[in-house]
């Protein structure tokens, strides 16, 4: 209000140059200019604070084991060298670890993105006794400390004859990452305009085309914020995976990870070099589900 | 193709509400049935009961001869146009259209004929590889008709399919549908509030209020002789004025307030029911139409009333009055009464409305001279708001 009126009592004398017209016509203590400024200044910052241990861990998985214990760190390798990189990869079968958290990471993220759609599905859409008793009853999970459940779990496991595999860790990662998992689709789902489901129904869908070819499309962003969650969490879970697999062969790779450091030295270098590696995944599978939360974003305005 | 019956069909949803009670209906293959009443009257229940979304409490729905209470929504073989048109907004209009098909496993080339055929009638062939998201209103309502209509149902369902339109496409959009149905010739039932579109619409109309049907005919008959002041008030668009009048002891006039208006024998005739009333209070009710202006080449009973607000509309002149007869206004009709093109009553008690040429000159605070056709008076009972006829 005060801008305008000053606009007006200026504009006649003095010709302003367009640069102090826009700063003017922009309202706020500082005008917008100089919030966006702060904004984009506090961003890299905390940007940075984030990001550096990922590239010092990066630097570092590129310089020899001798540059990395110095006094004097340095960000830029001065003898760069893929030598950890073949050393982690080669010993220890690294390479089967890999694969074995792969096949553990996908498979929980299948089995949690079916079970927790088809739970989610049957929250949101139908009526039936003590359902939200049952609801709340897996949102109580979510308040048990995952630690405390590892005993009862191992038991479980150890009666359905599943230690010591991968599938028996799959079905415990996936337990873990239901509850929150179908509270998020179920309040997705239930977005879905009732109408659509009829209008479905009457072109001729039966229940699981309604909830595969309409329901589950329209809720991309929602199911890839839980594939996302749960592929990091298996491919990064340690406690339960030290726990349950006793075999070299069936390691995961946190315990592989686990293993470059021991009792005496520890291969820095390789460990590093290895870490690098395991988070590749991650960062595609993030990668992957970003785009498709903006393909949802996009299909918005269902009406 | 098949007809529709629906007998004796209630239904009670089960917090007790009855949207529904004891409904009889028949709608023949290729009959464009429009139902309509006032918000709440359960005329979407009913088409909901038809396309099987709905359970129904009790009664029978045939398609043909097949009772088809428990025969699931996607056998029932029935195409609904939704009020929201519920396009389905991850596919192409393309895929939307041909949806159903491709539930029916008809080959490929055959939807892709279908679908463009469907787009040619409609007109929507330019935007067969949009979103639904990127189509303006008129466009996604034409796309829901495509998608129903490319299935060739056995029935046609409409909830409200222009309600969501501006005023002009709802009339032009409103062509279109009588122009589709006809020419798919498959029972349809459409459901609206608006008397303009079931009276356009419909080969018969069945009005509906309370979840109770009051009367099923065809629109001519619907405004010719209405069976109560429900019916009456709701059917034409302004609608019919209702006045409190006593029966003379004679039986050969009737009395609005301090006017009296001679019956002749012709029309006692015709009402023969009336000799029950004689003495008594009844409903009279005039159409505006058939109140036009006093006029030396138009002799008729004179009927005067207080002008109180003119709309001239150009082609006409509705002029809004008040006499000294005590009006009925009949539950249900107030809120509702006035379609789309009809104009917004300013005084909605007590007011009374008449059609006049336009070359008359009428002004508010005027006492106006109309003339009355006792020809064209309707009667109804005052206390159970029945028609007295035979």
């Amino acid at each position: 209000m005060s801008l305008t009126f000053k606009d007006e009592l200026r504009a006649p004398t003095t010709r302003r140059t367009r640069r102090e017209r826009i700063r003017d016509s922009q309202p706020g203590l500082f005008g917008i200019r100089t919030w966006k400024k702060t904004r984009l200044i506090t961003a890299c910052i905390f940007g940075a604070i984030s990001v550096f241990p990922l590239l010092y861990m990066i630097s570092l998985s590129f310089q020899p084991t001798g540059d990395i214990l110095t006094s004097h760190p340095v960000l830029v390798p001065t003898r760069p060298t893929v030598i950890n990189y073949v050393q982690a990869w080669s010993e220890n079968s690294f390479g089967r670890y890999f694969f074995n958290s792969m096949e553990v990471a996908l498979g929980t993220v299948l089995i949690t993105v079916v079970l927790a759609s088809l739970a989610a599905f049957a929250f949101a859409r139908y009526n039936f006794r003590f359902k939200e008793i049952i609801f709340y009853a897996f949102l109580a999970a979510l308040a048990v400390p995952s630690v405390e459940l590892i005993i009862p779990q191992y038991l479980l496991v150890l009666k359905l004859h599943l230690t010591d595999s991968l599938f028996g860790l799959i079905l415990i990662y996936a337990s873990e990452n239901l509850p929150f998992s179908i509270f998020l689709l179920r309040g997705f789902f239930e977005a879905v305009p009732k109408e659509l489901e009829e209008s479905f129904r009457l072109d001729g869908a039966r229940t699981l085309r309604v909830l595969t070819r309409l329901i589950a499309p329209l809720s991309i962003p929602a199911l890839a914020v839980v594939a996302m969650f749960t592929f990091n969490f298996a491919w990064e879970e340690f406690v339960i995976a030290l726990t349950l697999i006793n075999s070299p062969t069936h390691r995961t790779l946190p315990i592989a990870l686990n293993f470059f450091i021991g009792e005496h030295t520890t291969q820095w270098g390789p460990l590093f070099a290895a870490s690098v590696i395991a988070t590749i995944p991650s960062l595609v599978v993030f990668l992957i589900s970003q785009r498709s939360f903006q393909r949802g974003v996009s299909l918005g305005g269902i009406r | 193709m098949s007809s529709v019956s629906l007998e004796n069909v209630t239904k009670v949803y089960s917090n007790g509400y009855e949207a529904v009670n004891g409904l009889d209906l028949e709608i023949a293959d290729g009959e464009f049935m429009v139902v309509v009443g006032p918000s709440g009257c359960g005329k979407t229940t009913v088409l909901r009961m038809i396309a099987g979304l709905e359970n129904i409490t009790s009664g029978t729905v045939r398609f043909g001869e097949e009772v088809v209470n428990d025969v699931a929504p996607r056998d029932r073989d029935v195409a609904m146009v939704f009020q929201s048109y519920a396009l389905y907004p991850q596919m192409t209009v393309a895929q939307n259209i041909g949806f159903a098909l491709r539930m029916r496993k008809v080959p490929k080339a055959e939807i892709d004929r279908r679908v463009r055929s469907a787009a040619e009638v409609l007109g929507i062939t330019p935007w067969l590889d949009r979103k639904p998201t990127r189509l303006s209103g008129g466009q996604r309502q034409r796309v829901a008709m495509g998608r129903a209509i490319v299935r060739e149902p056995s029935v046609f369902l409409m909830d409200e399919p222009l309600s969501n339109l501006d005023a002009k496409l709802r009339v032009q959009l409103r062509a279109e549908i009588s122009r589709v149905q006809s020419r798919i010739g498959v029972a349809t039932i459409y459901v609206t509030h608006d008397q303009t579109e079931a009276m356009t619409l419909g080969h018969r109309v069945a009005v509906l209020r309370d979840g109770a049907l009051q009367q099923c005919d065809t629109p001519q008959v619907l405004y010719d002789r209405p069976a109560n002041v429900f019916v009456a008030g709701f059917i034409g668009s302004p609608s019919m004025n209702l006045f409190e009048a006593q029966l003379s002891a004679d039986g050969r006039s009737v009395k609005l307030g301090s006017q009296s208006i001679p019956l002749s024998q012709e029309v006692v005739d015709r009402h023969s029911a009336l000799r029950r009333f004689i003495g008594q209070t009844i409903v009279v009710g005039i159409r505006p139409e058939d109140l036009p202006a006093a006029s030396d080449e138009r002799p008729g009973v004179e009927f005067k009333g207080d002008v109180e607000l003119v709309e001239a509309l150009g082609s006409e002149i509705l002029v809004h009055f008040r006499t000294d007869a005590p009006v009925v206004v009949p539950e249900g009709t107030g809120a509702l009464i006035d379609g789309e093109e009809s104009p917004v009553k300013a005084t909605p008690e007590n007011d009374c409305v008449a059609r006049i040429e336009p070359r008359h000159v009428v002004h508010a605070g005027d006492r106006f001279c109309f003339t009355v056709n006792p020809e064209r008076l309707e009667f109804f009972e005052l206390d159970s708001g029945i028609t007295i006829w035979e």
